[in-house]
């Protein structure tokens, strides 16, 4: 900043002589707006710099997206939330990080033929986004080789490398995701995310050196909050389509119209950030229910031929507010 | 589901599978697995919200039977175990570990009889 200000007060200096020398007509009117050009380009140059700025390993982004300081104050809640495979996202129970490594070793290196892969160095982020766009939104401020880091994680921990699997775990899903990156989504009606704000359900102070202030995010409490990841069907986004979720395409399209009315928070998050579900048996319990009728009797497909038989019939009523299986 | 004799045999199995089913890259009839080339849907037996999916099983009691009648029921009582598993990543539900590749969501076991 001091070379900056220097800088500044040269210019006013300069400018100042200037103004003495010339009327404060049109000549005048372009020196100050001149001024004012330059004043804003002085002070733009590091931010932009800092913008540019992107995490060069998956420890850097771990430390750039570190949230052990909200242990502090909401342990209850982070302890909730460690539990939960939004904390692991690029491990889930295994399977995650398995289709992770498939879409690299078939996907990229194999089937996808024109994607420039051959390699893991030539993985860049725009190929990891496949999966990444969910399961890290936060890969959006990381380089190509925190991209390649963790593909090449991803295959080592699907061979069972225990290295590999607590290095993707450094990073995931994690509080700063949900309430500051995916806060807001309709960005023309209610702005941008203020990097230095975290969204919740009220506005108030917030006793932290960075996020000094919480600010209502206007969607938190709704489904199309969970949406934003947990999908609608191919992702037409990007340039080579992935599909994984397509559980809010359901909530949409089955559970609403067949007149559901629940938010997925409702359901998932009334025991805290957790957020289980199939892993959770009274979660299990309440999304399906099932009766089972049974009863033995001599069937008689054709005169004289009366066959002891056995029928049941089982009921299988779906309660969540989306398909199952889904996710 | 499965049915079993008192002693023990079974006399029947059968497996019904639950699931959207995708194509690849959004083309052609096969269905596949992994999320980085499933593309739409080509078909969905999955349980939808708020809809109760009846599936009915017809299970013989084993019986011998000559000249087109039944001669002989060599069992009339038989166990009939009721499971319904949720298989993150689909398996083989008899190979997998509950809890960890499988989860248990319903379990029953109906003895039914005939005279």
């Amino acid at each position: 900043m001091r070379l900056f200000i220097g800088l500044k007060k040269e210019i006013n200096i300069r400018m100042k002589k200037s103004k003495q020398l010339f009327s404060r007509g049109m000549i005048g009117g372009l020196f100050r707006h001149l001024k004012m050009v330059m004043i804003l380009l002085f002070l733009s140059v590091p931010v932009i710099a800092s913008t540019a700025e992107k995490a060069k390993t998956i420890d850097e982004l771990s430390r750039m997206y570190d949230v052990s300081s909200c242990k502090t104050c909401h342990a209850k809640i982070y302890e909730e939330w460690s539990q939960s495979y939004h904390a692991t996202s690029l491990v889930g129970s295994l399977g995650t990080m398995s289709s992770i490594a498939g879409a690299v070793k078939d996907g990229m290196m194999k089937e996808w033929t024109k994607s420039g892969v051959k390699d893991i160095k030539d993985i860049k982020v725009e190929h990891m986004i496949v999966c990444l766009k969910c399961h890290l939104p936060q890969i959006k401020d990381a380089s190509d080789e925190v991209a390649q880091q963790i593909a090449k994680s991803a295959l080592d921990g699907a061979t069972g490398n225990e290295t590999a699997i607590e290095t993707l775990k450094k990073v995931g899903i994690n509080c700063l995701v949900c309430h500051n990156s995916k806060a807001i989504i309709h960005k023309w009606v209610d702005g941008e995310v203020e990097s230095d704000v975290l969204y919740g359900n009220k506005e108030s102070a917030h006793a932290d050196v960075k996020f000094k202030t919480i600010k209502k995010s206007p969607v938190m409490k709704e489904a199309i909050f969970c949406g934003q990841c947990h999908g609608l069907g191919p992702n037409f986004d990007l340039p080579n389509p992935s599909q994984c979720a397509t559980l809010y395409g359901s909530y949409l399209h089955a559970y609403i119209p067949s007149g559901g009315s629940r938010t997925c928070q409702e359901c998932h998050m009334k025991n805290g950030h957790s957020m289980f579900s199939y892993r959770d048996p009274d979660q299990a319990k309440n999304a399906v229910r099932v009766e089972v009728d049974a009863r033995g009797y001599y069937f008689l497909p054709r005169a004289g031929y009366s066959v002891p038989n056995a029928v049941l019939t089982v009921k299988m009523t779906n309660n969540a507010g989306h398909r199952i299986p889904d996710g | 589901m499965t049915a079993k004799t008192k002693d023990g045999k079974e006399v029947f199995a059968e497996q019904r599978i639950y699931m959207p089913q995708s194509s690849a890259y959004g083309r052609g009839d096969k269905m596949v697995y992994s999320p980085f080339r499933k593309s739409g849907i080509l078909a969905d037996t999955s349980l939808q919200p708020g809809q109760t999916k009846v599936e009915t099983f017809s299970i013989k009691f084993p019986f011998e039977e000559k000249d087109g009648k039944v001669i002989k029921v060599k069992a009339k009582e038989m166990n009939i175990e009721i499971k319904l598993w949720y298989m993150p990543y689909g398996g083989d539900p008899k190979k997998g570990v509950s809890g960890k590749e499988q989860f248990l969501f319903f379990e029953e076991t109906k003895t039914v009889t005939v005279e």
